[in-house]
């Protein structure tokens, strides 16, 4: 066991090594930051002089090295366009996108665990199609219109819900929809086949026969045992919510990571994106790494296969 | 969006009575093919052209209408019938080109990481990880920022965003084919590694990866409009309907058709290839829970 | 089991974290609800956030002109030198000196002190620092010699060579002012600084978060003009969509809104405010350049061959054919709502400068006549060109026109092919005169003077490549080099009129700048001529 974690954690970090690349290189395909922010009365010797100030005059494998090395300290440099430690604003942008990625797992598992139980316990009624149609519907839209609907809707016209940006606990719930309810769909299949495979299985059949209640052979019985899978998509989608959130961030001008980075991609703020792009990655890889730890120790024939 | 990566899909009950397609959805899907191929026949405009004189004309049947636009016309005078039409070529052709590159890539590396094992399978289920980790609407940006917005870019994009699915699947179909007796039989009869992974692994895994691309079309229309939003998809004045649902979001309330019928467009398509998907899985069965 | 517990665990744990993230969030519930003494202002952009000149690209100025004061300020109307922190501003020594007096009594916000000569220079000689690549920084580490401080409220400036451009880079808008307080800034260092700037203007600084918003509150008696309304937030809403949703749900009160939205903004009653004649919009038809530049196209159509006669004739019939060939009218009435229209002009020449001339017709919509004159030129079948329809800091429905401009150029004949790029990557391009001779629409400030945009587009030394270069270096040089007023207008009315004749670029008329308001704000005067948001502090309650 203690071999295999050992493995699979050498084996991350090698993966965020790759990702550090992956980012450096594309951020500096992507353009000159100096040139966007320069006046058009600057000289060439003035962005020269702006270039070396910034170290970008260096070459790549120095800059990579100064990156790397600093970044294990936690170091990600300093934001071109604000002069502000990269960590340091990013601090400060991550709490309102685990906000709004929060209440969209909240919402998406509050809407998908119900309806995917449902659906496997009654299976083809009116309402599971009904309920499996609604879920779809969140697949179906493009989200920023989904957000603009929403908007429209909930704060012109009726003037429930605020329009845009980060307050009250109210802020956060037509944001929180947009980005969830794209996952719903995704949950609750998971949830309905994960159940439909249990509730076939013999342990169930005994429960039944035992005569127990059927809600307590449905919650206590089966979903206890379709749980994993469940948990394990859920606590992965909340990476990938976080990830997802540049467009519902940018439709709300909601103030967190997906709209400080989109807008550093724009200006070309290196250190901004490398971090942004790292820290993400982090999350992904170390969820998943503790998400593999758990299934081997629950499960010691996945150790040895694999 | 990118949590389509962590997609699961269920293991249907085999539904013997499933026998036939979905009428409905099927019919719409056959619609939009054929508007698809024909548009050039079908469009009563050309989806390009317009004049600022006639912008924003209102649909046949509320005031102001102009018999020529039954659909009316977007801000730029272009006729939204023609549009929706070419819309759905363009936008049937990025799903199917890029699922259909995505599908191969992405197979192939599964079906090598499932067949090879040992660290070649490490390195590329690593890969696999590491692709999924990235941020893919930033890099999906960024990839944009780099190669310019083009059509191919955003085949890259979806190849870059739906490829580890792919390989997933492929990878554990492979791994549960590969200790089959068949397989087992096969080696003994002195069929060559390569034989045995494209005669006789390959066969077993289609079924599988047909539910997955089904599934997947309607993702990247949605993909397609929701890049055009922050103007990194297909380069307008191109008629796709994510460029069309982007192009009139402003305007839901003043001239709804604009956006509202591509939106619509989008919508119906994307839950009749769902009811497809489903469908083609039940009919399948391939055993897949989590790809 | 185990399976059971951890969705508890987990269920328990998303629970917890959501409730500490919800409350820990700041409970801003005030900002919702725009209450009637304060101004909510939402804004697309803002720049680099900075509040340092020596830093800034221009779009911070909405954010911060109401933090600071400039040292000359503007008649709203006539664009005029007005009396700012500056009382007095006088060259002396051929134009080598400018001497400013300035303003007693003018206090920083939270007892900063007064703002005395110290100061001024200070900010100003910020731009020798190596990161100093914003704002005028450019111009003061090129010429600035030295600068004294007699006694506290005068600045005497010595400049390496004569200058008669000095006092317009201390101007309301085209200067970048930012005078900062030197005691505050060495105090708490630069980067509490730039999060909590302080100033001297009517509207005091209090919070703000980084790309979210920036709450202010109004600064009592102030020299300049004490705001109507005694808090002022500014947040920043990219999405036009969004921005007029808040709008009409009452949680902005001012926003720019261009375009469809002004119509939808009126339907929903808000108000609309104009600011007229604010952009000057043209096409930049891109290859006239140096030889030595990428772009340089001599055999394009539009290009033309400086020393055949011929070539260089048939290119401005081209030209002219491109400029006859737009329907000017449809872009005013169909993309401008009205807003704007067809003030006679020349490249950078305002009707506030001197020797404008109302000659200066824009071509009118003539596509027959476009087609007759592109026959004559030996390209009676058209040819092709390509467009970028980008969104331009200035002209904000840059997309929207080109792509007008690209339909009424396919109707004479013209191939017309798209390759878009976002500012951010084509930006760059124009500056390096790389940009694979791709046109867009280019949205002006004002200057001064036209020969202080010239010498910044036009010249072949220039950053940008607007128009073309190469061609009139000479005529900028000499009229930069003229210090007699009378005789540097001439130099400027004779180039203006040699620009228009050319037929350099297609002219398209003078847009305004618009905003849509709720029925709280009254009237405001923004500043005539000027792309962006400005005066808050004029903002008057209704009724």
């Amino acid at each position: 066991m203690q071999r295999y974690i050992l493995g699979r954690l050498a084996q991350s970090l090698v993966s965020m090594l790759v990702v550090s690349l992956v980012v450096f290189t594309l951020v500096r395909l992507s353009g000159d930051p100096i040139q966007i922010m320069a006046p058009p009365e600057a000289s060439d010797a003035d962005i020269a002089m702006m270039r070396a100030y910034l170290g970008l005059d260096r070459p790549w494998p120095v800059q990579y090295w100064t990156f790397i090395s600093h970044a294990v300290q936690g170091d990600f440099g300093t934001s071109v366009r604000f002069r502000r430690p990269a960590m340091e604003l990013i601090a400060e942008r991550y709490l309102a996108t685990l906000e709004l990625g929060g209440l969209a797992v909240l919402i998406v598992v509050a809407m998908a665990l119900p309806v995917g139980v449902y659906a496997a316990v009654r299976r083809g009624t009116p309402l599971d199609y009904l309920a499996r149609g609604f879920a779809a519907l969140g697949q179906a839209m493009p989200p920023f219109w989904l957000g603009l609907l929403l908007v429209l809707i909930f704060g012109v016209l009726l003037h429930l819900l605020p329009t845009s940006g980060r307050g009250t606990p109210l802020h956060v719930i037509l944001p929180g929809i947009t980005l969830g309810w794209f996952a719903v769909a995704g949950l609750m299949r998971l949830t309905r086949s994960a159940m439909l495979d249990v509730l076939g299985s013999e342990y169930v059949k005994l429960a039944r026969i035992k005569g127990l209640p059927e809600w307590q052979v449905v919650w206590k019985h089966a979903f206890k045992n379709a749980a994993l899978p469940i948990v394990t998509f859920a606590a992965l989608l909340f990476v990938a919510l976080l990830n997802g959130s540049i467009i519902t961030e940018t439709v709300f001008s909601w103030p967190g990571l997906g709209l400080l980075v989109i807008e550093a991609v724009d200006s070309r703020d290196y250190p901004i994106v490398q971090a942004v792009v790292m820290c993400l990655s982090a999350m992904y890889i170390g969820v998943n790494l503790l998400v593999d730890v758990l299934y081997a120790y629950l499960n010691p024939r996945i150790r040895y296969s694999s | 969006m990118s949590s389509a990566a962590v997609e699961p899909i269920e293991v249907a009950p085999r539904r013997r009575d499933r026998r036939w397609p979905p009428l409905l959805p099927l019919a719409i899907v056959g619609a939009l093919v054929f508007c698809a191929l024909f548009a050039p026949l079908l469009s009563p405009h050309s989806p390009l052209q317009g004049s600022l004189g006639e912008r924003l004309t209102p649909p046949i049947g509320m005031e102001g209408a102009k018999p020529g636009h039954p659909l009316g016309t977007d801000r730029h005078g272009r006729d939204t019938l023609s549009r929706l039409l070419y819309g759905a070529r363009i936008s049937l052709s990025v799903s199917v080109v890029g699922i259909t590159l995505t599908g191969a890539l992405g197979a192939f590396i599964g079906l090598l990481a499932g067949f090879v094992g040992g660290w070649l399978e490490t390195v590329l289920m690593r890969l696999v990880d590491i692709s999924l980790s990235l941020p893919g609407i930033l890099i999906a940006v960024l990839l944009s920022v780099v190669f310019e917005p083009s059509f191919t870019n955003v085949i890259i994009v979806v190849v870059f965003l739906l490829w580890p699915s792919y390989a997933r699947l492929t990878r554990g179909e492979t791994l549960s084919i590969k200790h089959q007796e068949f397989v087992a039989l096969a080696r003994v009869a002195g069929c060559s590694g390569l034989t045995i992974m494209f005669r006789h692994i390959v066969p077993n895994l289609v079924p599988s990866i047909l539910v997955l691309a089904t599934l997947h079309v309607g993702f990247v229309i949605v993909l397609e409009a929701a890049l055009s939003f922050l103007g990194v998809g297909i380069p307008p004045p191109t008629p796709s309907w994510g460029v069309m649902v982007s192009d009139g979001r402003g305007l839901i309330e003043q001239a709804w058709w604009v956006s509202i019928l591509p939106g619509i467009a989008i919508l119906v398509t994307v839950l009749s290839l769902n009811i497809l998907g489903d469908w083609v899985r039940d009919r399948l069965d391939p055993k897949l829970r989590q790809v | 089991m185990a399976g059971s517990i951890d969705r508890r665990a987990f269920l328990r744990r998303a629970g917890m974290a959501a409730t500490a993230v919800m409350g820990a969030a700041p409970l801003l519930t005030s900002r919702a609800a725009a209450q009637s003494d304060r101004l909510v202002v939402a804004v697309g952009q803002w720049g680099t956030e900075t509040p340092f000149a020596w830093r800034s690209v221009q779009a911070e100025k909405p954010l911060w002109d109401c933090v600071y004061d400039p040292l000359i300020l503007r008649d709203v109307k006539t664009w005029e030198y007005r009396p700012g922190l500056a009382t007095e501003w006088k060259p002396s020594n051929e134009m080598r000196t400018w001497t400013f007096k300035l303003r007693p009594g003018v206090k920083f916000h939270e007892n900063w002190g007064e703002l005395t000569a110290e100061d001024v220079k200070f900010t100003v000689e910020q731009s020798h620092r190596p990161d100093a690549l914003g704002g005028s920084a450019y111009f003061f580490r090129t010429h600035l010699d030295r600068i004294e401080t007699p006694d506290k409220l005068t600045v005497v400036m010595h400049f390496k060579s004569r200058q008669w451009i000095v006092p317009s880079l201390f101007t309301q808008y085209v200067g970048y002012q930012n005078t900062i307080s030197k005691k505050y800034f060495e105090s708490v260092g630069e980067q509490k600084a730039a999060a909590h700037p302080i100033g001297t203007g009517p509207y005091r600084h209090v919070e703000g978060k980084q790309g979210d918003y920036h709450r202010f509150e109004a600064v009592a008696n102030h020299w300049r003009k004490t705001p109507a309304f005694r808090e002022l937030v500014i947040r920043r809403i990219p999405e036009p969509a969004t921005r007029l949703a808040g709008l009409r749900a009452g949680e902005i009160d001012i926003a720019q809104v261009f375009g469809d939205f002004l119509e939808q903004a009126q339907r929903a009653g808000l108000r609309v405010h104009e600011s007229s004649n604010a952009a000057q919009y043209w096409v930049i038809l891109t290859g006239q350049t140096t030889p030595n530049r990428e772009d340089f196209c001599p055999q394009c159509p539009w290009g033309g061959d400086q020393k055949d006669p011929k070539s260089w004739e048939n290119a401005r019939k081209v030209r002219l054919a491109l400029n006859l060939a737009v329907d000017k009218k449809a872009i005013y009435s169909g993309l401008w709502k009205g807003r704007g229209g067809e003030t006679p002009f020349s490249y950078y020449y305002y009707p506030f400068n001197k020797g404008y001339s109302t000659d200066w017709k824009i071509p009118p919509y003539d596509p027959e006549r476009a087609k007759r004159l592109l026959a004559e030129a030996g390209h009676a079948g058209g040819f092709e060109v390509k467009v970028n329809p980008y969104v331009q800091l200035v002209a904000q429905d840059g997309p929207d026109v080109m792509e007008a401009v690209a339909l009424d150029w396919e109707k004479v004949g013209l191939k017309v092919k798209r390759v878009p790029e976002a500012a951010s990557s084509y930006g760059p391009k124009i500056r390096l005169r790389k940009t694979d001779k791709r046109f867009s629409v280019y949205g002006s400030p004002p200057y001064d003077e036209p020969l202080a945009g010239w010498e910044r587009v036009i010249h072949s030394k220039a950053a940008f490549n607007l128009l073309l270069d190469g061609v009139f270096d000479e005529e900028i040089d000499a009229g930069m080099r003229e210090f007699d007023a009378e005789r540097r207008l001439k130099l400027t009315r004779d180039l203006g009129q040699r620009l228009y004749d050319g037929y350099h670029g297609v002219m398209l008329g003078m847009k305004s700048l618009t905003w849509a308001v709720t029925k709280k704000v009254g009237g405001w005067q923004t500043l005539a001529y000027v792309p962006a948001e400005t005066n808050y502090e004029h903002v008057s309650r209704s009724g």
